[in-house]
């Protein structure tokens, strides 16, 4: 029993208990996987130390935020990274005060003056500040517009990094006074060096299949693979004896939900998963519908996840027509819009079922 | 004079009737010491709360048994006072935060700030963390889950998270991505009378295979429930023998009437008096959502199947403009007048335009 | 023209005349006076050139039988409006062509609305009253006409009109078909109002020269005064103020009471007001006088108190009323009356400014309603003034039935103007109109007059307005005179709801546009969509005109669907107004949805409903609030209960109430009922277990429904039942799961303050709040003490409770 009265428990944290998403974190920007022209160009603004505004978006898991912590850890080194950067993101406050007083006032500080690096190396600490706003969609439309003339204003001494998902969401201002980098899903190849790498430095002993897995559960996303194989390994290593990672397991964590299930609802709405729409199985019409969803509902599916699911089953199956998998692709964007706003899953499920049935039967 | 349901509930890992291969992974989780943040996630009455209870106990001991009740208040910017009741224990904190609505980011954050920066205030504690155990977090703003993210990394060292939901579809992939998901599915038929026939057996009495059955049908894998009825059931029929109706919730029924009168008649008149149901349904803290289904189901056992996709489709749409708007009422009477003219409309002209569906 | 003494019996509602059941007037069997000339007869109108569409729809309603007029049908014709609306011309007569006929319209017309009618009549000069009686010149009849009118009619032997022998009569009756009795009139009251116009201008010259006077005499001594601006510079509603009390319209009774109060008040103080006096107005020391803004309250004060030979000082809302300012100011303390007011600062708004304070002073407190504003004690302080003033005090104000004015009800004499009729004010006005050299016709007078609900300074300064462009005013100019003049009141949601789904709201004769109906909701935007909600279900829609039976009540349901839909969106748009978006801009967007778009589709009369003895005809108040209020207070009521059975119930609030509720009243509340007095004990025992209190018992029973409604089960449990449970209840000890925590912030100083060990005994009263900073830095010990006294306490409990439970605390209530 460790006496819980130690206060070293502070910062040197137990390296066990560090998420392997930061542990692994790209520590330059060369080691960024398979962003090779965000990279390039980088790589030449950082020899120049010459920074514009940025904006990085693409989907999430694809480097951005490491891209640019790498960047500013390359630009002033260790010692200055605390003074030099502010990093803020969504669990921050990020209202318009925030951005009225905290930025502000960390935007017009004149950054001070550079010393030699504690590790010895040289670093260009450019005589700017760098302010990365993490998730910077989810910030108001107020606290945007209010980004707009600090930017401006003290651009000679702060530059800013947006990082987002979604590039619209960032008002029309603020993005025309930054220069974009879109950052692409990873193709596999790279990830799968990575996540490899690090189920070898970790020591993680998978069964075969398992890495292959998780890069296809992950879906380009490199932080959800990592995730999904730190949980997978704290699971396994915690049974004695530690046994080797599972695909079962991968599946448990990713909530997936199995292709039987899936498989399952796809047949009672009248589609073979092998050979397309079915009229033997249509017939099965609206009860078997119902028994299906209400099977799905016990087991506590998540309503999203089965209907991406049915989504990638139910699309790529080449017998079934144009128009009726038109249909079935609109009643599941419907459906997913009215998961989004709250609607109850399992009665919205149902429908968008029926529908796909109708859609199937005609 | 604890009703069933509580008085057999399981209080530690072995004693769980079923998903053993969950509790064995629980158990081995507790130990070793790595113990992660996690997200309980599954139907209502699949024994959620219980597991969790279980682990902790696993975690901490008895002792974490030991609850008590605080009522805190905090006071919102806009000066509104905000009672939020809390339990705990030595080693646990218990909150449900969608109690106060949107300000749950303010109580998230102050309450988890407390915990976090507090030691472990037991000698004897096994463990140097303390757990939160958040409720419906699926209820949680984005903005308290934002702000949850944040703290889940920082307090790492000294606290954990249990997180308890319906769904993981309305939890932000940060968060889910930080936790490990656990899934507790309802369960089956066999395991819910396997519980049956143990509550049976430990109140010394024979519990007929018919009576389990029609409970287990009644109570579609909520085992709360099942235990429940089963407790109505044996006070009302103390042999649990002959022709066994299952003892329905008084709102159950009343919402069975509303869809008996819908199809009993469709007028406008009928529709003022079903306001009226349905404002005591809504008004004695029936969810609405639960009204609509609940009706929605009985409609759909007694009509035929040309309009059972028609109410189900309206269902659908009407349950989630009612999510979105603040007046339930207002979408929940325009349900029921979508209804009667559909029901109507086939009964006078015998049959169905698809038109609406698409 | 005579006086317009029928007006009030004008009905300008949408009140149908068929079911109106009084009686229609009795004539006295006098030959009618009046000369009616007889209709001359011209080949009568080809009929509606334009055939509308709706022709084939609406013919089924025709053929409904006359001598048995189904109501509905005729209520849904009338929504359906005219059938041909606009079809047929509307011909210019000569003006004043029908002066001195009345008319009575029943029954639907072809082409014209109701309303579009009676103006037609009104602007020739003619009268509209609703039921026919022997003076009525002219019944004009319309299909489906009302049994009883044409029952007086052929009674009566009234002569009747169809809509075009109606519209011919004004194309080709001639003007000034007046008869002699009328012209006699008119010519006495023109005297009338050239001698009083004289009057006027005689004093005007007379004040005038007076004003020059006394200029001169100042600018003679070379005081530097102020100009005293010539009369003819001033606001008609001065210049034109009564001078006596003939010129006060209307409320002559309650003038001259006042009048006689306030010369008797001098005796009555010195009798110490113990005699009433003959109208009982002897014992009070002030009057109250109420009633709508405009018909010369503050005036006829004024003008008595001079009349009496009292210098009137007014104290008005302009002027600091404050409790505390009456106090002071007034110094009701003071037993010399001089220097009342003297020194203080209170200006008196009359314009003699040197003015003392002396017996023969009154006191007039305008607006005394809107008194104490910001402070509450005004009429308080106000009413003290009044026990002892020893000068007559005047009050007005416009709803004495506020709750604040209730302290003046006792103290002072209540005195009730009314708004004059326009036939009392109709002779003043025209006098100031001859004197200001004006031309307008008495009916285009009266319609001002009635638009501007006998507001006399606002007909005044309306007139004095338009008189800077115009001299002359004909009946369409005085319309939109009023229109542009119309008094912005606030309607009541229940009127807003009467037009928006009247039965002729939307039918093609009626001339508001969309924005008329949003402005509707605009009156009162909270209160206006719920009250829509509560009412379109209660309507016999318009739109059903020309359908019967099975495929009637299909289109009905059709119809209140689509209005559900609308108001279900209008919901959503209300949420995005209110909701954290805060999109004010989609107001109009929301009175559509939520109110104009369900009035279109449900307009029409209201259905009545449900059996027999309801009656009720108006829209009613919404539920909404009710029920709303009190699903807020069973939430609090069940999470009350929730947190109180959360130490044995892992379930939330709703897993609560939908799974455990049903089940607990079988052990709570039906023993009670089956067994009675036997079944206390356990269910006290059951209680305790799960931690309730006999407050949560009872809401345990209000959030029942259908069988277990709250009533029900009270009703069957026998009261001595009830009063033992209580009784028992309270004799005894029980475990209490909580205490209502204090303060956040203050539950933690007492942490810092009394040190964190609690010595109470029991758990869950403990205010053993989670540790926090302080305890951190103080270190360990505490926390010792906390585990330690903790384990006492779990040791004591299992021991009293003698179960092998670990759950802390139940024993709590028992160890006492």
């Amino acid at each position: 029993m460790t006496t819980f009265a130690s206060k070293s428990a502070g910062s040197g944290s137990d390296s066990r208990l560090q998420p392997w998403v930061e542990k692994y974190r790209p520590k330059t920007i060369d080691d960024v996987s398979s962003q090779e022209h965000t990279v390039a160009v980088l790589r030449k603004a950082l020899a120049s130390t010459n920074l514009p505004h940025m904006l990085f978006y693409g989907p999430p898991g694809t480097g951005k935020t490491s891209t640019i912590l790498a960047l500013s850890r390359q630009l002033f080194g260790p010692d200055l990274f605390r003074s030099r950067v502010l990093e803020l993101n969504a669990s921050d406050e990020r209202g318009i005060s925030v951005v009225r007083e905290k930025i502000k006032t960390f935007a017009r500080e004149t950054p001070r003056h550079v010393g030699v690096s504690s590790d010895g190396k040289t670093y260009p600490c450019p005589p700017y500040k760098l302010i990365i706003l993490d998730e910077a969609d989810s910030m108001t439309q107020d606290a945007q517009s209010a980004l707009r003339r600090i930017m401006e204003t003290y651009s000679r001494i702060t530059r800013f990094c947006l990082v987002c998902n979604y590039v619209t969401r960032i008002i029309e201002p603020l993005a025309s006074r930054c220069s974009k980098f879109r950052f692409r899903p990873l193709d596999s190849t790279s990830s799968q060096s990575r996540i490899e790498m690090i189920a070898n430095a970790e020591g993680v002993n998978v069964d075969s299949g398992v890495l292959e897995l998780i890069l296809q559960l992950a879906d380009g996303d490199l932080r959800k693979a990592i995730t999904y194989l730190q949980t997978a390994q704290r699971l396994h290593s915690a049974t004695t004896p530690p046994t080797p990672v599972s695909n079962m397991s991968i599946h448990e964590i990713s909530g997936v939900v199995p292709t039987d299930t899936i498989d399952d609802l796809l047949r009672s709405m009248g589609v073979d998963p092998e050979s397309g729409i079915d009229q033997d199985f249509l017939k099965g019409g609206f009860e078997a519908v119902k028994n299906n969803i209400k099977g799905i509902s016990r087991d506590g599916w998540s309503a999203g996840q089965v209907l991406e699911q049915v989504h990638d089953r139910l699309i790529p199956i080449a017998t079934i027509g144009t128009i009726a998998k038109a249909q079935a692709a609109l009643a599941i964007a419907e459906c997913d819009k009215a998961l989004c706003e709250g609607g109850d899953e399992e009665i919205q499920l149902f429908e968008c079922c029926l529908r796909i049935h109708a859609a199937m039967a005609r | 004079m604890s009703l069933w349901v509580d008085k057999y509930r399981p209080r530690t890992l072995d004693e769980l009737h079923y998903h053993d291969q969950l509790s064995a992974r629980l158990r081995s989780l507790a130990a070793s010491g790595d113990f992660p943040h996690i997200l309980f996630y599954g139907p209502s009455g699949a024994g959620k709360k219980t597991r969790i209870m279980c682990t902790l106990r696993e975690l901490y001991g008895p002792g974490v048994e030991k609850l008590r009740i605080d009522q805190r208040v905090f006071v919102t910017p806009s000066n509104r006072k905000l009672d939020v009741n809390v339990v705990q224990s030595n080693y646990h904190i218990e909150l449900t935060p969608s109690d106060v609505g949107m300000y749950d980011r303010v109580v998230i954050q102050d309450i988890l700030k407390e915990i976090a920066q507090t030691q472990q205030v037991d000698l004897n504690a096994k463990q140097r963390f303390k757990v939160v155990i958040i409720n419906e977090a699926d209820a949680l703003t984005r903005d308290a889950q934002a702000a949850l993210r944040r703290t889940m990394e920082k307090y790492m060292n000294n606290m954990r998270l249990i997180l308890c939901a319906g769904s993981t579809s309305k939890i932000i992939a940060p968060i889910r991505s930080r936790c490990l998901l656990v899934r507790v599915a309802a369960p089956t038929d066999d395991e819910m009378s396997k519980v049956l026939h143990h509550v049976a057996k430990k109140e010394r009495f024979h519990l007929p295979d018919p009576a389990s059955d029609a409970i287990i049908s009644s109570s579609s894998g909520n085992l709360r429930k099942a235990l429940l009825v089963f407790e109505a059931m044996k006070m009302q029929r103390p042999d649990l023998s002959g022709d066994l109706d299952v003892a329905k919730p008084d709102w159950e029924t009343y919402c069975g009437k509303v869809a008996d009168a819908i199809l009993s008649e469709q007028s406008a008149q009928k529709l003022l008096e079903i306001r009226g149901k349905l404002y005591e349904l809504l008004s004695h803290c029936i969810p609405p959502t639960v009204v609509m289904k609940t009706i929605s189901e009985r409609l759909v056992e007694k009509v035929d199947d040309e309009v059972k996709k028609q109410i189900v489709h309206w269902t659908a749409y009407y349950e989630l403009r009612m999510r979105v708007g603040s007046k339930k009422i207002f979408h929940l009477e325009a349900f029921v007048a979508k209804i009667m003219m559909v029901y109507k409309n086939y009964t006078l002209m015998g049959m169905m335009d698809d038109i609406d569906m698409f | 023209m005579d006086v317009d003494e029928e007006s009030s019996e004008e009905s300008d509602d949408y009140e149908d005349d068929d079911s109106k059941d009084e009686p229609p007037k009795k004539s006295k069997g006098k030959a009618a006076p009046k000369k009616t000339p007889p209709p001359k007869k011209s080949p009568a109108k080809k009929l509606a050139t334009k055939k509308d569409l709706k022709n084939e729809e609406t013919e089924k309603t025709e053929n409904v039988k006359f001598e048995k007029p189904n109501y509905h049908a005729v209520a849904a014709a009338r929504a359906a409006g005219p059938k041909f609306a606009g079809s047929k011309e509307i011909p210019e007569g000569e003006p004043d062509c029908l002066a001195g006929l009345t008319f009575v319209f029943t029954g639907e017309l072809d082409s014209l609305g109701r309303d579009e009618a009676s103006e037609l009549v009104k602007r020739y000069g003619g009268k509209v009253t609703g039921a026919p009686s022997s003076k009525t010149s002219y019944v004009v009849l319309g299909e489906n006409a009302g049994p009883k009118k044409l029952e007086t009619i052929k009674k009566n032997n009234i002569k009747t009109l169809n809509e075009d022998q109606f519209l011919d009569l004004i194309r080709n009756r001639g003007a000034g078909e007046v008869d002699d009795k009328t012209l006699k009139a008119r010519a006495k009251a023109e005297q009338e109002i050239m001698k009083q116009a004289a009057e006027l201008e005689a004093r005007e010259k007379a004040e005038e020269s007076a004003r020059k006077r006394k200029e001169k005499a100042l600018s003679g001594t070379g005081i530097a005064s102020k100009k005293i601006p010539p009369l003819s510079s001033q606001l008609w509603t001065t210049k034109y103020a009564p001078q006596n009390i003939k010129e006060i319209c209307g409320n002559k009774a309650p003038v001259e009471r006042l009048g006689v109060w306030l010369n008797d008040w001098q005796k009555n103080y010195k009798s110490g007001f113990k005699k009433p006096g003959k109208d009982g107005m002897g014992i009070y020391r002030a009057v109250l006088i109420s009633g709508p803004p405009g018909i010369g309250k503050t005036t006829s004060a004024h003008l008595m108190a001079k009349m009496a030979g009292y210098n009137p000082i007014e104290l008005n809302a302009s002027d600091a009323r404050s409790k505390k300012l009456v106090e002071n100011g007034t110094n009701i303390d003071n037993t010399s009356l001089d220097g009342f007011f003297a020194g203080k600062g209170v200006q008196s708004t009359t314009a003699i400014g040197d003015l003392r304070v002396d017996s023969r002073t009154c006191l007039i407190m305008d607006e005394v309603d809107g008194m104490s504003a910001g402070d509450r004690g005004g009429v308080g302080a106000l009413n003290a003034l009044i026990k002892k003033t020893r000068i007559p005090m005047i009050l007005i104000c416009n709803d004495r039935t506020l709750q604040k004015m209730k302290p003046l009800q006792s103290t002072t004499f209540n005195m009730t103007f009314k708004r004059p009729g326009p036939a009392e004010i109709r002779s003043r006005l025209m006098s100031i109109i001859f004197k200001e050299k004006m031309k307008i016709p008495a009916n285009v007078l009266d319609e001002l007059v009635k638009g501007a609900n006998s507001d006399i300074r606002q007909v005044l300064n309306m007139l004095s307005t338009f008189k800077l462009g115009k001299t002359d005013m004909d009946f369409d100019e005085g319309k939109q005179l009023l229109k542009m003049n119309e008094k912005n009141m606030l309607l009541t949601p229940f009127t807003i709801i009467e037009r928006l789904t009247g039965p002729y709201a939307f039918s093609k004769t009626n001339k508001e546009t969309l924005n008329d109906k949003m402005e509707l909701y605009f009156h009162d935007f909270g209160m206006v969509p719920l009250f829509m909600e509560e009412h379109y279900l209660k309507t016999a829609p318009a739109g059903l005109g020309s359908y019967a039976g099975q495929e009637k009540d299909l289109k009905h349901l059709e119809l209140v669907s689509k209005a559900a839909d609308s108001i279900s969106d209008g919901d959503l748009v209300d949420r995005m107004i209110r909701g954290s978006e805060q999109h004010w801009s989609l107001l109009p967007l929301h009175a559509v949805t939520s109110t104009v778009k369900p009035a279109y589709f449900t307009y029409g009369p209201m259905r009545s409903q449900g059996g027999p003895g309801s009656g009720f005809w108006g829209p009613s108040f919404p539920q909404w609030l009710g029920q709303n209020s009190k699903q807020t207070k069973l939430q609090r009521l069940l999470t009350d209960i929730q947190i109180r059975m959360r130490l044995r119930v892992s379930g939330s609030r709703q897993e609560i109430r939908e799974t455990y509720m049903p089940l607990l009243a079988t052990k709570l509340v039906m023993p009670l009922i089956d067994d009675g007095t036997d079944a206390i004990e356990d269910v006290i025992s059951v209680m305790d277990e799960y931690y309730l209190g006999k407050e949560d018992w009872d809401a345990f029973v209000e959030l029942g429904v259908d069988t277990m409604k709250d009533d029900l089960i009270t009703k069957k449990i026998p009261s001595a039942t009830k009063s033992a449970f209580t009784k028992q209840y309270n004799k005894s000890d029980h475990p209490i799961a909580f205490h209502k925590g204090d303060m956040f912030a203050s539950a933690k100083k007492k942490i810092a303050d009394v040190g964190p060990a609690p010595d109470n005994e029991d758990v869950f009263e403990e205010d053993e709040a989670p540790p926090d900073d302080e305890e951190s830095v103080k270190g360990e010990d505490p926390d010792e003490e906390v585990n330690d006294v903790s384990k006492d306490k779990l040791i004591k409990a299992v021991a009293a409770k003698g179960k092998a439970k670990s759950k802390v605390g139940a024993g709590a209530g028992k160890k006492k």
